[in-house]
C-alpha cells in the first residue's frame, strides 16, 4: 500500500509539474493580454519537433538535452515574437470570442504546418542517458526522469514568482496587468510589455516541448491533450494566477494519478469531475485575479 | 395622498465586501409622484437605484411594490411588474434599428402579459404592433431614425430612444438614472419636458438621480438627500430648496457640485 | 475589427435580396436532388457530409451568432446523437427510425437543459468554453470505455434504416434513397431555424446577445432565453449526428473530440455568423477546401487555419460579408451602413 501511494504520489507530481510547464505561458499572457491562447498548445508542439530534430532521438547528455530544450525554447520565441506582430498584436481590445477564434486558427496552421514539415508519423526521443534508469523509493521504482520533470516544474515555478514578486520586471508587469492605462499614464511603455510577454510565454511553451519531449509519442497533436490540462489548470487556478495555476497542476496530477492507479477501469474521468464541482463551487478559481471575468 | 404607496423601501442595506454602501435607507413613493434622489457624487445614489431596481441584491431591507416584497424578485420580473429603468449611460441595442429596438421591448411586455398577436407560426411582428412601436418613436421625436441602427444615433436620440424602450413596457414608475447626463442644455430641457409630458398623460410616477437642480426642480414633487449612504433631508421640493442642511452639503468645501 | 461596427444587424437583411434568395435556393436544392445522378459515389458522400455539417454548423450559430454564447465542446451534442442512432440501429432498438432522431434530439436538448440550468446563470465567456471543453473530453472518455459503444474502435456497421409509414416502406438501405431523406431532413432542420432565428424567440436571443443588461431592463429573462437557445443549439446538433450515423455507417471518438467541436466554429466563421447562410457557405468552402487538398497531409489544416485567422483579422463577417459589401457597393450606397 505505501509503495502504492508513493507510485502515486511521485506519478501524479511528475503529471502536474508538465502541465504546469505547459499551463506557467498559458497562464502568464492570460494574466497581461486577458487572451486565453488556444494555439499554445500548438507552440509546445513545435517546441518538441524542434528538440526532436535538432537533438537527435538519443540526447548524449543531460547537459545537451536541457541545452537542447532552450534551443527550442528560443527557437519558438522568436515564433512568438513573429505572431505577436502578425497576429496578437491586432486582437488587443476585441472582443475574447475573437481572440478564442483567431489562436485557434493558428493552432490549426500549426498543427497542419507540423504534419507538412515532420509527417504524421509517430516519433519517440529517449530521455538522456543519466537519468534513463529508475531508482527504489518506499517500494516503488520511480524513473529518474520523473524526478527531473518534478524538479523543472518547480524550478519554472520558483524563477517565476522570483521574476513576479521580487523583481523591477515583474512589478511592471503586475501593473499592467492590473491597468494597462493607468500603467501607461505612469509612462511604462505598456506595448513593450506585452510584446515580452508573449515572446516570453512562446519561449517556456518551447522549453517544455524539449524537456517533455522523451517518453512522448510524438505527434503534430501531441499538444492538443497537454495544452487541454493547462486550460484547467489555468481556469481552476483562477485565470492568470501562476501561484493558484502551479496549485491547481498539482491538485490535477495527483487526482489523474490516483484515478490511473485506483480506479483504472474509469481512468481519465476523475479530473473532469473536480473541473465540474470546482467551476460550479468556485467559478472565479482558487486566486480570483484581478480584472478577469 | 394614498395610503399604500407605490414602491416603498425600508431600511435598505447593501454591502460591497465588507463596505456599507447603503446604511439603512427608507422612502416611499406614491402613485404617480416624482422623487429626485440627489446627493454629491459617491453618496449612493445609483447604489440604492440598482437596489430598488433589482440589478444588485441587498444585505438587508425590504422592497416594496405595489403592495409586494419584491426584495428577492429578479430585475426582469421586476421590470415586467412595472418598473420601467433607463441608466447614467443610455444602453439600447446597439446593432438593431430603432424600430426593432421598441418592437423587442413591446414583444417583451406581450409575453410577460402572456400575449400573443397573430399565430405562433408567424415570424415578423403584427401590423398591430409594428404601428405602436411607431406612434412610440413619433411621441419621442425620433420617428425620422426608425431605420437607422442605434449605433449610429446621436446620444441624445439614444436617450430618447430608451425612454422609447422603457414606455413600451407601460410602466407603473419611471426609473430614471441621471435623465440628462451628458446632454447640451437645449436637449435637456427637450427630455425634460417630455418627461413632465409622460407623467401628465399617464400619471406615471418617476423615480430619478440628478446632478441638475433645474432638472429636479422642473419634474421632480419631492426630494431625498442622500449623503455617505444615509438619506439626510427629505420633502417637497420647497422644504430641499431651503434647507440648510443640503445647502451645507452641497456647498461644504469637502462635497462639490459636479454635473458629470 | 470592434464588435459592434461589424456584425450590423444590416448585414444580416441585405445579404440576400428578396429574389435572388428563393431563385438560389431552388436551383441549389434542384442540384442536391439529382445529385446522385450526377456524382459519384465518393462525392456524394463528400456532398451528404456537407449537409450534415451545414446543421451542425447552424446550430452552433444560434448559439454563437444570435444569443452570443460559445460552446467550444459542441461535438459533445453531435456525438450523443450519433452513437445514439448508431447504437438504435445497430442493435435494433424497435423503435421507427423518425422516432429514434427525435429521441436523439431531444436528448442532445436535455443535456443542455442539464448544463445550462447548472452553469449558465453564472458561466458564460471564458469558463463557458472551458466547460463544454471539458464535459465533451469527459464525455469521449466514458464512450471509450464503454464495451456496447466500441470502446476506441468505435461503432461500426451501422444499418441504414427503413421507415414504416403505415401504408408502404421507405427502404433507406441504398445509398441513394438514403441521400434523398437526408436532403429532406436538411430542408426541414435548416426552415425550422430559420423560423427560430425570425420568430419573436429569435428576436429575444438577439436582445440578450446585443446587451444582457439592456435586455433584463425590458423585461425578458436572460438565463431563461440562454437556456432555450443553449437546448435548440445542442438538440439541433444532435439531430445532426444522429442523421450522420447511417450515412457514414461508422460513429468513433473522432467525432467526440474537442477538434472535432471546432468544425461548426471553424463553418461559422468562414461563411460568416452575422448571416444566417453563413454557417451553410462556410460548410460547403470548407468541403471544397479539404476535398481539394486531401492528398497533401496537413495543407487543408495549414489553409482553414490560415484562412480562420485572417477572416478574423480582415473580415470578422466572413465570406457572406464580403458579398454582402460587394453587392452594396455595386449598388451604390456602398458609403452608407
Amino acid at each position: 500500500m505505501t509503495s502504492q501511494a508513493v507510485f502515486v504520489l511521485f506519478n501524479g507530481l511528475a503529471s502536474g509539474m508538465a502541465f504546469f510547464l505547459v499551463a506557467a505561458g498559458l497562464t502568464w499572457v492570460f494574466g497581461i493580454l486577458k487572451i486565453l491562447n488556444l494555439a499554445h498548445g500548438a507552440f509546445f508542439m513545435l517546441g518538441a519537433y524542434i528538440a526532436f530534430t535538432v537533438g537527435g532521438a538519443w540526447p548524449a547528455s543531460i547537459w545537451s538535452f536541457v541545452g537542447v530544450a532552450l534551443i527550442a525554447a528560443a527557437a519558438v520565441g522568436a515564433l512568438g515574437y513573429l505572431t505577436d506582430q502578425l497576429v496578437l498584436k491586432r486582437l488587443r481590445n476585441v472582443d475574447y470570442h475573437y481572440a478564442l477564434i483567431a489562436t485557434f486558427g493558428l493552432m490549426l496552421f500549426c498543427e497542419g504546418a507540423a504534419k507538412f514539415i515532420w509527417g504524421t508519423d509517430y516519433q519517440a526521443v529517449m530521455p538522456p542517458p543519466e537519468i534513463d534508469r529508475a531508482i527504489v523509493v518506499g517500494g516503488s521504482y520511480i524513473s529518474l526522469y520523473t524526478l527531473f520533470v518534478i524538479g523543472a516544474g518547480i524550478a519554472v515555478f520558483a524563477a517565476l514568482e522570483m521574476i513576479m514578486h521580487r523583481t523591477w520586471a515583474g512589478k511592471i508587469m503586475r501593473a499592467v496587468s492590473n491597468d494597462p492605462w493607468m500603467a501607461g499614464t505612469l509612462g511604462i511603455n505598456v506595448p513593450m510589455v506585452l510584446m515580452v510577454s508573449v515572446i516570453a510565454s512562446f519561449a517556456l511553451a518551447g522549453f517544455a516541448g524539449g524537456i517533455l519531449v522523451p517518453n512522448q509519442a510524438l505527434s503534430p497533436h501531441v499538444g492538443a491533450s497537454f495544452v487541454l490540462y493547462a486550460f484547467m489548470a489555468v481556469v481552476i487556478g483562477g485565470l492568470g494566477s501562476i501561484r493558484g495555476t502551479f496549485i491547481a497542476c498539482i491538485l490535477l496530477g495527483l487526482v489523474e494519478s490516483a484515478n490511473a492507479t485506483f480506479l483504472s477501469q474509469y481512468g481519465g474521468i476523475a479530473i473532469y469531475v473536480m473541473l465540474a464541482v470546482f467551476l460550479v463551487w468556485k467559478p472565479t478559481g482558487l486566486f480570483p485575479a484581478q480584472g478577469a471575468t | 395622498m394614498n395610503s399604500v404607496p407605490l414602491l416603498e423601501a425600508t431600511d435598505l442595506r447593501v454591502n460591497y465586501g465588507t463596505f456599507e454602501v447603503i446604511k439603512g435607507v427608507s422612502l416611499a413613493v406614491q402613485l404617480g409622484e416624482a422623487l429626485a434622489i440627489i446627493g454629491p457624487n459617491g453618496a449612493g445614489k445609483t447604489t440604492l437605484f440598482k437596489a430598488l431596481t433589482g440589478e444588485i441584491g441587498c444585505r438587508a431591507g425590504k422592497v416594496v411594490f405595489q403592495g409586494k416584497d419584491v426584495t428577492k424578485v429578479s430585475a426582469h420580473q421586476r421590470t415586467a411588474e412595472g418598473m420601467g429603468r433607463t441608466f447614467q449611460v443610455s444602453r439600447v441595442f446597439l446593432e438593431l434599428t430603432a424600430l426593432e429596438n421598441v418592437i423587442i421591448a413591446l414583444e417583451s411586455r406581450d409575453r410577460n402579459r402572456r400575449q400573443r398577436r397573430g399565430g405562433w407560426w408567424r415570424t415578423s411582428p403584427t401590423s398591430g404592433l409594428i404601428k405602436e412601436a411607431e406612434a412610440l418613436l413619433t411621441r419621442l421625436e425620433i420617428g425620422n431614425l426608425r431605420d437607422e441602427v442605434a449605433t449610429t444615433i446621436s446620444h441624445g436620440d439614444k436617450k430618447r430612444l430608451e425612454l422609447a424602450l422603457t414606455l413600451a413596457l407601460e410602466p407603473k414608475v419611471l426609473m430614471l438614472d441621471e435623465p440628462t447626463a451628458g446632454m447640451a442644455p437645449a436637449d435637456r430641457m427637450q427630455i425634460v419636458e417630455m418627461i413632465r409630458n409622460i407623467r401628465r398623460e399617464q400619471g406615471v410616477a418617476v423615480v430619478m438621480t440628478e446632478h441638475d437642480m433645474d432638472v429636479i426642480f422642473s419634474i421632480a414633487d419631492s426630494v431625498v438627500v442622500m449623503n455617505y449612504g444615509e438619506v439626510i433631508a427629505a420633502g417637497t421640493v420647497d422644504e430641499i430648496r431651503n434647507s440648510q442642511v443640503v445647502r451645507d452639503v452641497y456647498l461644504g468645501k469637502d462635497m462639490y457640485h459636479a454635473a458629470d | 475589427m470592434v464588435q459592434n461596427s461589424s456584425t450590423s444587424i444590416q448585414g444580416r437583411m441585405t445579404t440576400f435580396s428578396p429574389v435572388l434568395g428563393p431563385v438560389v435556393l431552388t436551383a441549389l436544392f434542384a442540384f442536391l436532388f439529382f445529385a446522385p445522378m450526377m456524382l459519384n459515389a465518393g462525392l456524394l458522400f463528400w456532398v451528404g457530409m456537407t449537409m450534415i455539417q451545414a446543421i451542425f454548423a447552424l446550430s452552433w450559430n444560434l448559439l454563437f451568432g444570435y444569443t452570443g454564447l460559445a460552446s467550444f465542446g459542441h461535438a459533445g451534442f453531435y456525438a450523443i446523437g450519433a452513437y445514439f442512432t448508431g447504437a438504435a440501429l445497430r442493435y435494433d432498438f424497435q423503435l421507427p427510425f423518425l422516432v429514434v432522431l427525435a429521441v436523439a434530439g431531444i436528448l442532445g436538448a436535455l443535456v443542455a437543459l442539464a448544463i445550462g440550468v447548472v452553469a449558465l446563470k453564472r458561466l458564460t465567456g471564458i469558463f463557458l468554453a472551458v466547460l463544454t471543453v471539458a464535459l465533451t473530453e469527459a464525455m469521449a472518455k466514458i464512450i471509450g470505455l464503454s464495451k456496447a459503444l466500441g470502446e476506441q474502435d468505435g461503432l461500426g456497421n451501422i444499418p441504414r434504416p427503413i421507415i414504416d409509414l403505415g401504408f408502404l416502406d421507405l427502404d433507406l438501405t441504398h445509398s441513394h434513397d438514403y441521400y434523398r431523406f437526408l436532403l429532406i431532413a436538411t430542408v426541414v432542420t435548416v426552415a425550422a431555424l430559420w423560423w427560430v432565428v425570425h420568430s419573436r424567440l429569435g428576436r429575444s436571443f438577439r436582445a440578450v446577445r446585443e446587451d444582457a443588461e439592456r435586455a433584463r431592463f425590458v423585461g425578458i429573462d436572460v438565463a431563461r432565453v440562454r437556456v432555450i437557445s443553449f437546448m435548440i443549439s445542442g438538440g439541433t446538433a444532435a439531430l445532426a449526428g444522429a442523421l450522420s450515423a447511417p450515412w457514414t455507417r461508422i460513429v468513433t471518438l473522432d467525432q467526440v473530440n474537442w477538434l472535432a467541436s471546432t468544425q461548426p466554429i471553424l463553418n461559422s466563421l468562414l461563411g460568416g455568423f452575422t448571416s444566417f447562410w453563413g454557417p451553410v457557405v462556410g460548410a460547403v468552402a470548407y468541403t471544397g477546401i479539404n476535398y481539394w487538398t486531401r492528398t497533401f497531409a496537413g495543407l487543408s489544416e495549414m489553409l482553414v487555419g490560415g484562412i480562420l485567422v485572417l477572416v478574423i483579422l480582415l473580415a470578422p463577417t466572413g465570406i457572406v460579408g464580403l458579398l454582402g459589401k460587394a453587392t452594396r457597393r455595386i449598388r451604390g450606397n456602398g458609403g452608407k451602413k
